[in-house]
């Protein structure tokens, strides 16, 4: 991994379209700036790290046999009925 | 074509119905065949059966089914790749987690899987709407209604 030291508002190219501003440091959070092109998708590391995990337990659950009784309980909720 | 399901075994596909999704999902990534598979005493639950693989297989909802005003709101990037301009040409699915009470069943609205009818080319995404999460009590919002969510501001 490439470590570079940044000084508040210096900033880091990556490629000659992405731009990464250090805006401040408060403590230990570090406040980012990320200007982008629209087609590059930015997010927090965390997200997708719970989506998958999400995904694992989805497709883990044994729910095969449940899933009627699952709509049965899905339809006694439903206010639009 | 016949594929191995998880819920009901072998099962008969057109071949017109798989869906690619694109890099797979996430956590799964390299399996990007799917099919989307219901029955009517299921409804409005069904899932979204991998073709190659049979364990791989997710309870899905679209969200009209039990909130109002769910917001897609994903990045230029997703849309691009899909070749859509507008979020009202895709098909949108979230995924459930059912636990042994099943009162308890949550929804991922943060990270949704939206299908182009058009060319059947999907991908799981992430919702740039803030509040949302990949772990929402399904009958909360029920009772709810809506979330009365918001777009995330930009920078």
């Amino acid at each position: 991994m490439l470590v570079l030291t940044r000084k508040i508002n210096e900033s880091i190219m990556i490629g000659d379209s992405i731009e990464v501003v250090v805006i401040g440091v408060h403590g230990e959070q570090v406040k980012i700036g990320i200007k982008a092109p629209r087609n590059v998708a930015v997010h927090r590391r965390e997200v997708y790290e719970a989506i998958q995990k999400e995904n694992i337990e989805a497709a883990r659950q044994k729910v095969p046999a449940a899933l009627a009784q699952a709509a049965q309980l899905f339809k006694q909720q439903d206010p639009k009925k | 074509m016949k594929i191995q399901s998880r819920p009901f075994g072998e099962i008969d596909v057109d071949e017109s119905r798989i869906i690619t999704l694109q890099g797979g999902m996430f956590g799964f990534e390299g399996y990007e065949k799917y099919v989307l598979v219901g029955v009517q005493d299921q409804k409005p639950f069904e899932w979204i059966q991998c073709v190659d693989e049979p364990s791989i297989a997710f309870v899905v909802l679209q969200p009209d089914a039990f909130m109002s005003g769910y917001q897609l709101s994903i990045s230029e990037a997703d849309k691009s790749a899909l070749g859509v301009t507008a979020e009202s040409d895709l098909l949108t699915y979230v995924i459930c987690v059912i636990p042994d009470d099943m009162r308890k069943m949550t929804v991922n609205l943060k990270g949704p899987i939206v299908i182009h009818s058009k060319n059947r080319l999907g991908r799981q995404v992430i919702s740039l709407v803030e509040q949302y999460t990949v772990r929402h009590p399904l009958f909360d919002l029920m009772k709810d209604g809506q979330t009365g969510a918001e777009p995330e501001k930009g920078p």
